[in-house]
C-alpha cells in the first residue's frame, strides 16, 4: 500500500521496505549502507530481516533487489511504503558544506 | 607448442615477467572503443553540463533502464573533451563478469588511451588470480598517479559485473581514488557498491533516470526532425504522456511511423503498459522491412558485433555491403564500434527484440545452425574466443574441441598461456578430456597452479588417451614430454629418483630441437633426482647439456640456472652457490624473466647470507622487486625470512620480530602448508632469540614435530631440533632425538646436504647434551666435513647463537690448519658486538670477543694467552700480573689442555685461528 499522494513512476524516489528470509549480518549488508536493518524472530523459526530506506528511482531499486539476490537472502516482500515528489532533491554533485551523516 | 615456463618446483607465474602481449591478443578491441555518435543525435546541453559538474570527482554513475540514451549522452560528452584530458572506454558483457577479466580490460582500455600506461598493472592483470586486492589497488592506484594527464574511463553496461571480487576491487579503489582519476559506470541498474557513501562524501555525481528522460524541450525538438506530420502537437502529448520521453522508444515511434500511412490509427494502437511499447514499435518497424533483409537481421541478432565480412558469410545471398549501408541509412539502431574496423552492433534493446522474434520464427535446430556457422566463420577470423562461445551456444562441443586443439598445436604460433586458460575457463570438463593436447595443456595449468591432486588426475586420462593417440608425431612426443614433466613432482615426493630419471633422459632424447620450453622444464627434477640419487657429477651434467642444447637451440635458459642454483643449495655449496646466481640474473635480465630474476636474487642473498658477508645479503634483499614478488608468494616468503635472519645475526632482534608483521599479512591469502610453517618457524626462531622459550616451544608442541616431506626438510627442518635442544629437559631431548631419528636418515638418503650438515651439528648437540662426548664429536666432525667445502659459515653460528655449547664441541676437535681458519670464521660470524662484556681488564689487554672460546678460558687464563702472544716470558708475565711464575706455569699448562696443544707457538696459533686472539 504507498501511503502518499504522490503517483509512483520509474524515477520518482520512494521509501521502500522490503523483508528477507535470514539473518542481516552487518559485514553481509555493508553495501546496504543507508538502509535501516531489522530482525524478527519467531520462536524457532527462520528469522526475517526487515529492510527500511529511501531509494532514489527504480535504477536504484533494482539494483538492491539484484544484491539482495547475490548475498542468497529469499525475498519475502517488497512494500512501497511512501512515494516522493517526483522533484526531489537533484543528484549533481553536492557542495562540501551539505550536511550528511558520516557512514 | 604454448607458451609457459615454470621456475621453482611447482611454479612461477612467468607472463608476469615478460612484456604484457599486445592488447588485441588480451581483448576484443571494439569492446575498448568510444561508440561512435548517430549522426542524429539529439544535443543535450543541460546533461552535459551536469556530466562537466562530475569531472573533478572520483565517480559519475549514469544509472536508468536500457533505451534512457546513457551511452550516446556519456559517449557525446567525451566527445567534447580537450585532447589534454585522456578519456578511456570499455563495454563490458557478462563474459567479463570476474575480477580478472574486469581488471583486464580495464587498464587495457587505459592503454589504448595512454599506450605505455600501467605496464605494471597489465603484467599483473595477465596472471591467473589476481594478487590480493589491496596490492592490486595499491600497484594500479600508484600507476594512474604517475600520468600526467587527467584520466576518464567509462565502463559501460556495468549491470552485466555483479561478482563480489569485482564490488571489491572497486570499492577499494574508490576509497582512495587518484587524484587524476575520474570512472564513469554507466549502468541499468545501481551497481552494489558503496554509493551512499560516496554520496555523503561529494564524491559522487549522478545522472539518473529522472534526468534522462526527454524534457519538453527536446521532445520538441526530436518531433520537429523526425515526424513530417502536420500535427506535432498530439505527437508531443504521446510522446511525454504515454512514452513518458523514453528516447529509445520516441526512435521506435519515429521509425515505426516513417512508413505508417495513418498515424493516428496507428498511434492509438499503441499499448498503455510501458513494457509492451517498445515491443509494439519495434514490430512496426519489422513490418515495414523486406523479407530477405529482415532475415539477415534476425540472423545478426545473434552475435554482439558484426561486420562485412561476417554479413557475407551469414547470408551469401546479399549483397553484404548493400546491405550494410542500408542498415546505416534506415537508422536500425545501428552503433558503430569502429570504423576503421568495420565493426557494429545493435543497440541492445533492439537486439533483444531481434532474438526474440529470431526464436519465434526458427527452431531450436536453426538457431543452433546459425551459431555454428557464426562460430565457423570467427574461427576462421581467428577471433577464438567468439568462436567458442557461438560453438558453445550451438551445443556444438565437438567443434569447440577441434577449435581449442587446432589452436594450441599450433606450433608455428602458439597461443599463450594466458589466453588458452582463458578459453579453458569457459568450456565444460567434458571438452578438455575430448583430446590428448586439451588434457596435456590441462595437465600443465593444474601443476602451475599447485592443485597436484588433480593434475595427478588429469595425468593418468592423458596417459590413456596417448595410449591410442596416431596424430602427429612431433605432437605426440611433446604430450608424452608433458606427461613425464607433471608426474615428476609426485615421484619426486615418493623419492623415486631412478624412476624420474629414467622417464626424463627417454623422452629427453626423443624430443624435438624446437621444444626448448619443455627441456627447460626438465631440467630441474632431472638434475634433483641425479643429486639426490648421490650423483653430483651427472647433476651437473644433465644441466649443462640442456644448457648447451637451449643455446644452440636459439632459446634462453632460465631454468637452467635456476637447475644450478637449486642443486648447489642443496649441496650446501655457498661459494657455488654465489658463483652461478650473478650469471642467472644476468639472464633473466636480459631476456626479461622478471619472477625468475627475482629467485635470483634471493639465491645471491642467500649464498650471502650463508658466507656470512652480511651486508652484501642484505643489499641483495634491498633490491627485491616487490611487484614481481607478488607474482610469486613462496619467494616472498623466503625473502623476508632471510631478512629476519640477517637482522637476527646483526644481534638486532627487535628489528627481526618486525619484519615478522609483512609475513604475518600475507598469510591471509596464501595458506599453503609450506608458506605457513615458513612464517611460523620463523616466528618461533625470533621468540626463542628473544628468550622466550615457552612460545617458541609452544609452537614445537604444536606443529613443530610434523613428519617432514621432501619439501620442507631442507630449509625448516633444523628450526624444531634447536629450540628443543636450547629447552635442554629430559622430555625436549627425547622430542629432539625422535624428529632427528627421523630426519638425518632422510637427509642423508635424498643427498641434501645443507639439511644433512645441519641436523648432524644439532645430533652432536644432543649428544653432547646426553653426555656422548665421542658420539658428539664424531656427528660434528662428519658435519664440518660435509660444510667446509661449501663454506657455509652462519649454519653454525646461528645455531651456536642459541646452544652456545655448539663452540665448546668445536673446541674439542682436533683440526688441520685449514680446518682452524674455517671453525675461526664460525666463531668470527657467531661473534656480535656487544656493549659491555662487564668484565674488568687490565689496561693492556683487549675486551675478549663475546661468546666466543673465551668462555671456555678464565679471565685469567685469557690474559695470560694475550702476554703469551705478545712474546712474553713467564717471568715478564708473572710481573705485570702481580703473580708467581709457578701460578702462570700452571695457568698456561691449563690453556693448553682446553685448547689441545702443547706449547706457546701451537696455542698462539690455534687462539688466533679460532677468533681468540685478536
Amino acid at each position: 500500500m504507498i501511503g502518499s499522494s504522490h503517483s509512483l513512476n520509474m524515477s520518482v524516489p520512494a521509501i521502500y521496505r522490503i523483508t528477507v528470509q535470514g539473518k542481516l549480518d552487518e559485514k553481509l549488508v555493508r553495501h546496504l549502507d543507508g538502509l535501516n536493518l531489522s530482525e524478527i524472530t519467531a520462536n524457532g523459526e527462520t528469522p526475517v530481516g526487515v529492510l527500511v530506506g529511501r531509494l532514489i528511482d527504480q535504477a536504484a531499486l533494482s539494483g538492491l533487489l539484484n544484491s539482495l539476490y547475490d548475498l542468497q537472502l529469499p525475498i519475502i516482500s517488497v512494500e512501497c511504503i511512501n512515494v516522493e515528489a517526483a522533484d526531489a532533491e537533484s543528484h549533481s554533485v553536492p557542495s562540501k558544506n551539505a550536511e550528511l551523516a558520516p557512514s | 607448442m604454448t607458451c609457459r615456463r615454470t621456475g621453482s618446483e611447482f611454479s612461477y607465474r612467468e607472463p608476469y615477467t615478460r612484456d604484457a602481449l599486445p592488447i588485441e591478443s588480451r581483448v576484443v578491441l571494439t569492446k575498448l572503443f568510444r561508440p561512435e555518435l548517430p549522426h542524429d543525435v539529439i544535443a543535450r546541453p543541460r546533461l552535459l553540463a551536469r556530466l562537466d559538474e562530475g569531472k573533478k570527482v572520483p565517480l559519475t554513475l549514469v544509472s536508468a533502464p536500457a533505451g534512457y540514451g546513457k551511452s550516446t549522452l556519456v559517449s557525446q560528452w567525451m566527445a567534447s573533451f580537450d585532447p589534454s584530458e585522456r578519456t578511456a572506454w570499455y563495454s563490458a558483457d557478462p563474459a567479463d563478469n570476474n575480477p580478472e577479466a574486469f581488471f583486464l580490460h580495464v587498464v587495457s582500455a587505459i592503454q589504448v588511451a595512454l599506450p605505455g600506461a600501467c605496464e605494471e598493472s597489465a603484467r599483473l592483470a595477465s596472471l591467473d588470480d589476481l594478487p590480493d586486492v589491496d596490492d592490486v589497488v595499491r600497484l594500479f592506484s600508484n600507476e594512474l598517479l604517475k600520468m600526467e594527464s587527467r584520466m576518464h574511463l567509462v565502463v559501460d553496461d556495468f549491470h552485466f559485473l555483479s561478482h563480489q571480487g569485482i564490488r571489491d576491487l572497486l570499492d577499494r579503489f574508490l576509497a582512495r581514488p587518484p587524484s587524476n582519476f575520474h570512472l564513469v559506470l554507466v549502468t541499468r541498474r545501481d551497481p552494489p557498491i558503496l554509493l551512499n557513501r560516496h554520496r555523503r562524501q561529494g564524491h559522487m555525481n549522478e545522472i539518473r533516470l529522472g534526468d534522462l528522460r526527454f524534457s519538453e524541450e527536446e521532445v520538441g525538438t526530436f518531433v520537429e526532425a523526425n515526424f513530417p506530420v502536420t500535427d506535432p502537437a498530439k505527437l508531443m502529448d504521446l510522446a511525454l504522456r504515454r512514452l513518458d520521453g523514453w528516447p529509445v522508444a520516441l526512435r521506435l515511434l519515429a521509425l515505426a511511423l516513417r512508413d505508417a500511412e495513418e498515424v493516428a490509427e496507428f498511434t492509438s494502437r499503441i499499448p498503455s503498459a510501458p513494457a509492451l511499447i517498445s515491443n509494439f514499435l519495434i514490430e512496426g518497424i519489422f513490418d515495414q522491412i523486406d523479407d530477405e533483409r529482415l532475415a539477415a537481421m534476425l540472423r545478426l541478432s545473434v552475435v554482439d558485433r558484426f561486420n562485412l565480412d561476417l554479413c557475407a558469410a551469414l547470408f551469401p545471398g546479399l549483397e553484404g555491403q548493400d546491405f550494410l549501408d542500408w542498415l546505416l541509412a534506415s537508422d536500425l539502431f545501428v552503433i558503430p564500434l569502429d570504423r576503421q574496423s568495420g565493426w557494429f552492433r545493435f543497440h541492445h534493446l533492439f537486439q533483444n527484440a531481434l532474438w526474440a522474434e529470431l526464436k519465434t520464427r526458427h527452431s531450436s535446430e536453426e538457431v543452433r545452425a546459425i551459431h555454428r556457422r557464426v562460430a565457423m566463420w570467427f574461427a576462421s577470423q581467428k577471433l577464438i574466443a567468439e568462436a567458442i562461445d557461438h560453438f558453445l551456444k550451438a551445443d556444438d562441443l565437438e567443434g569447440v574441441s577441434k577449435l581449442l586443439v587446432e589452436q594450441i598445436s599450433n606450433l608455428e604460433n602458439p597461443p599463450d598461456g594466458a589466453r588458452i586458460r582463458r578459453w579453458f575457463s569457459k568450456v565444460p570438463p567434458s571438452v578438455v578430456e575430448s583430446h590428448p593436447v586439451l588434457l596435456g595443456e590441462r595437465c600443465i595449468q593444474l601443476t602451475q597452479a599447485v592443485r597436484m591432486a588433480e593434475a595427478r588426475e588429469t595425468a593418468d586420462r592423458l596417459e590413456e588417451a596417448l595410449a591410442g593417440f596416431d596424430g602427429d608425431a612431433r605432437l605426440g612426443l611433446y604430450l608424452r614430454g608433458v606427461l613425464v614433466w607433471t608426474r615428476t613432482f609426485d615421484l619426486a615426493a615418493q623419492k623415486k629418483w631412478e624412476k624420474i630419471v629414467a622417464l626424463v633422459e627417454g623422452i629427453l632424447d626423443q624430443l624435438w630441437p624446437e621444444e626448448t620450453e619443455l627441456r627447460g622444464l626438465l631440467c630441474l627434477p632431472l638434475s634433483n633426482a641425479y643429486r639426490a640419487l648421490g650423483d653430483v657429477a651427472l647433476a651437473r651434467g644433465s644441466i649443462e647439456r640442456i644448457r648447451w642444447d637451449l643455446e644452440e637451440a636459439g632459446a634462453p635458459y632460465p631454468e637452467t640456472f635456476h637447475s644450478e642454483c637449486h642443486l648447489n643449495f642443496h649441496l650446501g655449496d655457498a661459494r657455488r652457490l654465489s658463483e652461478c646466481a650473478g650469471p642467472f640474473f644476468d639472464h633473466c635480465r636480459e631476456h626479461g624473466f622478471r619472477v625468475y630474476a627475482v629467485n635470483a636474487r634471493l639465491q645471491s642473498a642467500w649464498a650471502s647470507y650463508e658466507l656470512n658477508h652480511l651486508e652484501e645479503a642484505a643489499g641483495f634483499c634491498a633490491e627485491r622487486d616487490d611487484d614481481a614478488l607478488l607474482a610469486n608468494p613462496q619467494d616472498f616468503l623466503l625473502h623476508r625470512r632471510l631478512e629476519v635472519m640477517i637482522r637476527l645475526a646483526r644481534g638486532l632482534v627487535g628489528e627481526a620480530r618486525e619484519l615478522l608483521g609483512p609475513m604475518n599479512q600475507f598469510l591471509h591469502r596464501h595458506k599453503a602448508p609450506r608458506a605457513v610453517f615458513c612464517y611460523e618457524s620463523t616466528k618461533a626462531l625470533v621468540a626463542l632469540r628473544e628468550g622466550r622459550l615457552c612460545e617458541a616451544l609452544a609452537w614445537v608442541d604444536s606443529h613443530g614435530t610434523q613428519p617432514f616431506g621432501a619439501n620442507l626438510l631442507d630449509d625448516f627442518a633444523g628450526i624444531p631440533v634447536q629450540i628443543l635442544l636450547a629447552s635442554n629437559t629430559a622430555e625436549s631431548l627425547q622430542k629432539a632425538g625422535e624428529i632427528l631419528e627421523r630426519t638425518v636418515s632422510t637427509a642423508a638418503e635424498m643427498n641434501s646436504v645443507a639439511a644433512h650438515f645441519e641436523l648432524l651439528v644439532l645430533r652432536a648437540l644432543w649428544h653432547d647434551a646426553r653426555g656422548q662426548g665421542d658420539w658428539a664429536l664424531a656427528n660434528l666432525r662428519e658435519a664440518l666435513r660435509l660444510a667446509q667445502p661449501g663454506g657455509a659459515v652462519r649454519v653454525f653460528a646461528d645455531i651456536a647463537a642459541t646452544v652456545p655449547a655448539l663452540l665448546s664441541l668445536l673446541q674439542r676437535l682436533e683440526l688441520d690448519e685449514e680446518g682452524i681458519a674455517y671453525i675461526g670464521s664460525i666463531v668470527r660470524a657467531k661473534s656480535v658486538p656487544s656493549a659491555s662484556s662487564g668484565t674488568v681488564m687490565v689496561v693492556d689487554v683487549p675486551k675478549p670477543p663475546a661468546g666466543s672460546f673465551v668462555d671456555a678460558l678464565s679471565k685469567r687464563e685469557y690474559e695470560i694467552l694475550i702476554h703469551v702472544s705478545k712474546r712474553h716470558n713467564n717471568r715478564e708475565i708473572a710481573d705485570k700480573l702481580f703473580i708467581s711464575p709457578v701460578t702462570v706455569k700452571r695457568h698456561l699448562s691449563n690453556i693448553y689442555g682446553k685448547l689441545g696443544v702443547h706449547g706457546r707457538k701451537e696455542a698462539v696459533a690455534k687462539a688466533s685461528g679460532l677468533g681468540i686472539l685478536p
